[in-house]
Formats: C-alpha cells, sequence, structure tokens
C-alpha cells in the first residue's frame, strides 16, 4: 500500500511539474504547481510527516501560490503567443538523450540495489508540531535564522530594485 | 531538549561571536539608516567599518580555540579562521572604495551597508559549513546579497541587467547544486559531513550514487567560482556591475567558493573525487586557457579582468586537482602523498591571499574612474597618462598588474610558485607546463593597460581623479602585495598549518 501511494503521489507530482513548465499561460502554471505541491503533502505524509504535510498544503498550496495568483493577475501574466515552433527532427536525440540517461541510470538503479529504508521507523513525535520544532529551535537554529536573514535580503532587495532614484539636491 | 541546546550554547559563544557581530551589525546598520535621516551616508559607512574591523580582532584573538558549534552545524577551525579574515578584510576595503564612489557620484546607496555584511556572514557559514543544509545556505545568503548589489544600481541599464542575468543563472545552477545534494542526502542517510564521511569510509560506499550527487554539486560550485564551462555569465555581470562590487566579487566571492570547493573535495575522497578527476582535468585546462585568450582581445578592463579572473579560476583549479589527483589519494605512498596535498592545499590558500590583495588593488583604481551610465566608461583608452595626473595610482595599478601576470617579487609571483611546484611535485607535469604557458600569454594584456598608463599621452577624457581615500588605500593594499612577495615564508608556513589541520 506504501509502494503504491508512493508512486501514485510520485508520479502525479511529476506530471504536475511537467505540466507547469509546458504551459502557456502563467496562470495555469501556477495552478499546475499548486497540484505539485498537493501531491508533495502526500509524500510527506507517507514519511510519516503529517505536521510538515498539512503546512505543505496550507501554507504553500494555500497562502504563497495565492499570493502568486494574485501577483500574476494582477500583472496581466504573460501568456506567451505566436506560432509553435516544431523543434527540427535531427536535433530530437540530443534533447531526449540526457532525460533518458537519468531516467534509465535512476531506474536501474533502482533495479539493482531496490528502496533501501534510510534508517528505523521513526521515533515517537517524529513529524508531529512538537517535534518539528524542537528539531528547528534546537538542531537546526542555525539554519532557521540563516533563513530569516535570506528573507530579510529578499526583502530589502525587492525595495531597492522597485525604489525610484534618489539624488543630492546640490548635484 | 533544553539540556541538549541552552549550556551548550553558553560554551560555544566565543567561537560564535564573529559570526554574531556581523550579523548584529547588519541588523543594527539597517536600523541606523532608518532612524537617522541623512542624505550622505558616511555614518553607515564608518559604522560599518567599525563592525568589520571589530568582527577581524575578535576573529583573530580567538584563532587558538575551536570546534563544531550549533549541533554540529558549522566547523570553527583554523581554516574558516583564515577565510572568515579574509572575508572581512575584502569587506573593510569594499566599504572604503563603494563610500568613495558614492561620494563621487552623488548617489547614495544605503542598502550596500546592509547587504555588503550579511554577505560576508554568507561566506563566513559557508567557509566553517559542516552540514549540507549549512552549505547551501551560506552559499544562497552570500549569492542573494551580491544579486541585489551587482543590479541595484538604479538607473543604469548595464547593472540591471547584469543583475538579472546572475540572478536567473545562479538560480539555475543553484538548482543543480540543491539536487546534488539531495543525492548526496541520500547516499549518506544524513545532511552532516562526518554522516557523508562515515558512509565514504564504509565497505561499500554507493560510488555511484555518490558521483552523481558531487558532480551535480560540483556544477553548482564551479559557477560559483566560474569555471568554465559554467563561466558565461561572469563578462557581463563583472562589466554591468559597480566597480567596487566586481572586486567584491572577484575576490570574496571567489575565495568562498574556492574555500568551500576545497572543503567538500576533501570530502569526497578518494574514490568519488577521483571519478571526476578526468573531467575536472580537461574543465581546468579550458579555464586557463579561454580565460587568457579571450581576454587578449577585450578593450574594455572591468571584461578583461572578467576573463582573467576565470585563467585564475583555472589555475586555483590546477590545486584543487592536485589536491585529489591519483598520487594524492592513493593508497601507496601515504606519507608521501598527504605531504603533496599539504603543500597543494596551503598553495591554494596562499594563492587566494594573494589574488583577493592584487585583485583589490586592481579594482581599487579602477573604481576611480566611475560608472558612467551608458558610456564606456571603463575602456582601457582612459588609462593614457595616467601616470602624468596621478602617479599614485598608477603605480598601484603597475603593482597589481604585474602580481596578477605573475612576475617577481610580487606576490602573484610567489603564489603561482607554490602552486605550480605542488603540481610538478604530484606528478602532472603536462598541466604544470599548460598553467605556465598561460601566464606568459596573460603577461600581454596586462602589459597593454600599462603601456597606456606610462607610454601614452593623456586624453580630454582620460582620468583624472581626487579620490585620496580610495587611492591610497589600493596603494597600502599594493604595498602589501610587495611585502608578501618578498617576505612569503611567514604567510605561506601559516597556509601550511592551517590545512594539515583539515587534511586527513
Amino acid at each position: 500500500m506504501e509502494g503504491f501511494l508512493f508512486w501514485f503521489c510520485g508520479t502525479l507530482m511529476f506530471l504536475g511539474g511537467l505540466m507547469m513548465v509546458v504551459q502557456r499561460s502563467a496562470v495555469v502554471s501556477a495552478v499546475w504547481l499548486v497540484f505539485s505541491f498537493l501531491c508533495a503533502a502526500g509524500i510527506f505524509a507517507l514519511l510519516s510527516a503529517p505536521f510538515l504535510a498539512v503546512m505543505q498544503i496550507l501554507v504553500y498550496a494555500g497562502a504563497i501560490m495565492v499570493l502568486f495568483l494574485f501577483v500574476i493577475m494582477m500583472l496581466q501574466g504573460p501568456v506567451l503567443d505566436g506560432e509553435r515552433v516544431p523543434i527540427k527532427k535531427g536535433l530530437w536525440p540530443f534533447i531526449a538523450l540526457p532525460p533518458a540517461a537519468v531516467i534509465i541510470l535512476l531506474v536501474g538503479w533502482v533495479k539493482g540495489e531496490g528502496l533501501r529504508s534510510l534508517g528505523d521507523a521513526p521515533a515517537p513525535g517524529f513529524g508531529t508540531a512538537e517535534g518539528v520544532a524542537q528539531l528547528l529551535l534546537g538542531r537546526y537554529l542555525l539554519a532557521f535564522e540563516l533563513i530569516s536573514i535570506v528573507l530579510l535580503i529578499a526583502i530589502v532587495g525587492a525595495l531597492v530594485i522597485g525604489k525610484r532614484e534618489r539624488k543630492l539636491p546640490w548635484k | 531538549m533544553n539540556d541538549f541546546f541552552i549550556p551548550a550554547v553558553g560554551a560555544q559563544f566565543g567561537l560564535l561571536l564573529p559570526y554574531l557581530i556581523v550579523a548584529v551589525g547588519g541588523l543594527l546598520v539597517m536600523l541606523v539608516d532608518s532612524f537617522v535621516k541623512t542624505v550622505k551616508k558616511d555614518h553607515l559607512s564608518f559604522l560599518t567599518l567599525f563592525i568589520l574591523i571589530g568582527g577581524i580582532l575578535v576573529q583573530i584573538l580567538t584563532r587558538s580555540q575551536g570546534g563544531v558549534v550549533l549541533g554540529g552545524m558549522l566547523l570553527v577551525d583554523d581554516y574558516s579562521w583564515f577565510f572568515n579574515s579574509l572575508f572581512m578584510g575584502v569587506g573593510v576595503m569594499t566599504t572604503i572604495f563603494a563610500t568613495g564612489s558614492f561620494d563621487r557620484d552623488g548617489v547614495y546607496r544605503p542598502e550596500f551597508y546592509p547587504l555588503i555584511l550579511f554577505s560576508i556572514l554568507g561566506m563566513m557559514v559557508l567557509s566553517g559549513a559542516n552540514d549540507l543544509l549549512t552549505l547551501f545556505l551560506g552559499l544562497e545568503t552570500m549569492s542573494l546579497a551580491v544579486y541585489v548589489l551587482v543590479g541595484g544600481v538604479r538607473g543604469n541599464v548595464r547593472s540591471s541587467e547584469a543583475g538579472f542575468k546572475y540572478l536567473i543563472l545562479g538560480g539555475f545552477s543553484s538548482a543543480f547544486l540543491l539536487m546534488g545534494l539531495a543525492f548526496l542526502y541520500g547516499f549518506a542517510g544524513g545532511t552532516g559531513f562526518d554522516a557523508i564521511a562515515a558512509a565514504m569510509r564504509s565497505d561499500q560506499p554507493d560510488v555511484l550514487l555518490a558521483s552523481f550527487g558531487s558532480g551535480l554539486v560540483l556544477i553548482g560550485l564551479g559557477f560559483k567560482v566560474a569555471m568554465v564551462p559554467f563561466h558565461m555569465w561572469t563578462p557581463d555581470v563583472y562589466e554591468g556591475a559597480p566597480s567596487y562590487i566586481t572586486g567584491f566579487m572577484a575576490t570574496a566571492v571567489k575565495a568562498a567558493g574556492f574555500a568551500v570547493l576545497v572543503r567538500f573535495v576533501l570530502l569526497m575522497q578518494p574514490q568519488v573525487a577521483f571519478t571526476w578527476f578526468p573531467v575536472l582535468t580537461v574543465l581546468t585546462v579550458l579555464t586557463m586557457t579561454l580565460g587568457n585568450l579571450v581576454a587578449l582581445a577585450q578593450s574594455n578592463i572591468k571584461r578583461m579582468l572578467a576573463w582573467s579572473s576565470i585563467a585564475h579560476a583555472g589555475y586555483l583549479m590546477l590545486g584543487v586537482l592536485t589536491l585529489i589527483s591519483p598520487a594524492v589519494g592513493g593508497s601507496e605512498m601515504m606519507l608521501r602523498s598527504t605531504e603533496i596535498g599539504n603543500a597543494a592545499g596551503s598553495a591554494i590558500l596562499f594563492y587566494l591571499l594573494a589574488y583577493t590583495l592584487m585583485n583589490l588593488t586592481a579594482f581599487g583604481i579602477i573604481n576611480i574612474l566611475g560608472n558612467r551610465p551608458g558610456e564606456d566608461g571603463e575602456d582601457i583608452n582612459r588609462f593614457a597618462g595616467l601616470y602624468k595626473k596621478n602617479p599614485i595610482a598608477a603605480a598601484a595599478m603597475t603593482v597589481a598588474l604585474l602580481s596578477l601576470a605573475g612576475i617577481p617579487p610580487m606576490v602573484g609571483f610567489m603564489g603561482k610558485f607554490y602552486l605550480f611546484a605542488s603540481v610538478v611535485r604530484a606528478g602532472l607535469i603536462p598541466l604544470a607546463v599548460i598553467g605556465v604557458i598561460n601566464s606568459l600569454i596573460s603577461v600581454y594584456y596586462y602589459l597593454r593597460v600599462m603601456v597606456m598608463m606610462y607610454m601614452k599621452e593623456p586624453e580630454e577624457d582620460s582620468y583624472s581623479g581626487t579620490e585620496w581615500v580610495s587611492v591610497v588605500t589600493s596603494g597600502v593594499l599594493a604595498i602589501l602585495v610587495i611585502y608578501i612577495g618578498v617576505q612569503p615564508d611567514a604567510f605561506h608556513r601559516l597556509a601550511e598549518a592551517i590545512f594539515r589541520q583539515i587534511n586527513f
């Protein structure tokens, strides 16, 4: 059952990602991304991390993507127009080769090694809100603080690039 | 959980102090900027210099201590001590150059000060990374701040283009890096470097998985240090960014890239590093040769130095190759091998120090030329007759260029000497020969600028600067370039002692 759910969510997530990339309208792309996020939530739930799964849906699929959609719609998000230019036939092998190689390697590896479990069953309390909080403010404190600085830089950057120029009055 | 955490931080406070100074300093600068409403931003400049110099002093005083802090996320050792001091030193110089540039143009960028501090914080975390998470976050903290610094000059199309290009390509390379880190996590079952090292030493490490992951990580890091074929962004971004930021990128960002690259390849020893040895050999030769050949054809000094920085990344990659070469990583002759590894590693550290000093000197002088929006402000012709207009600037530039070309008695020569010597000792003689030929090629384009400065008459629009603070700072750096070039022993011994600590 677990195996089935993993492949189910994984395949759908992959397809969602693919559909997101090939869409011509930014809004539709964003909706496909939401779909992909929902599948990722399923995988988190399978990894016995229910809190992460819920947060994935609430925060990413919910809040963040809604914000994205608002921004895209307010800015009249781009829809690519014009003729679709077909790729020259001779180029196809070169385009298809790298992904095909990766897929073949991956399948071969899964067949050869099997999907190992990376450890024993998680300890009680793993993946709950409390467990996540303890990790976040304990072992991963540095990462947590650094991310807040990264976000601060992003805010400053957005303000700086969006702001108008200010010159000295006497220049 | 409390007993794990709180006493631990208490004991680690001293080790974390330089990091805290820079991080809290960045926040403080932002706060001060929002409360003190003047158009000139001299107070921010002084505050930033104060924070960075304080950080350097604390860092130097705490050298003797070391250890793993914050639950294994960060490693404080002599290696990170060396790089942290280097980054903060570059930060001091960049702040001086930037402030001079703001005063000249009358356009103040208050965001520069906190962002440069945060960027340095990212580099410091990067050089001490002991966990894949810290590695990635340090890299992103550094890069995001630099993206904004590159692209944030308002009303300058070249700067915006450069920032955008760097952001997009940087995000692309981060995706490779992240994918590689995910594979390494799958390989080791943990994100800590010790978990990865343990997995490497286990009976049957999954070499395929680890090689694939580390290859992707090498792509991501190769982008940051501008290794061919991941160098395409370098000329455009170096040209479009304001000169003081270009100097920062060419020195601190590159040094940070190599700091983590060296730690990373040591971690991947011996098998996995060796799988990439042939590929890296080809890329190193390409990096050196392409960088130097294209630099020959440039007429814009910043583009020229961008290509030359690609070439210098190639020289540094020679050192990295020596670190993972069969003679070093092999099981036979272990004693001799470690010795060569130490020679190569300390040569990399020494070369990074040398490269930082000489490149900062050059960019300090270029910075005074000014970024004239819409014009080709950095054409080599603008150096015409610099000797007559400002002999100190011309002398500093000359020292920097001679050093970049690797001519004794400048520090660049000693750097190349140690580097090529270690390459020869590892038995990679063809590579050393290619390196020497390349540095001969590079003499031509560095000399061209010198000919401009001394043998041409000044033209109407050629530079005549009066930014004495920047000129004097470059002059001091130039004196350091000569001094360390003449007296390299102390610094080389220091580099060797530092590297011996992490090479096992």
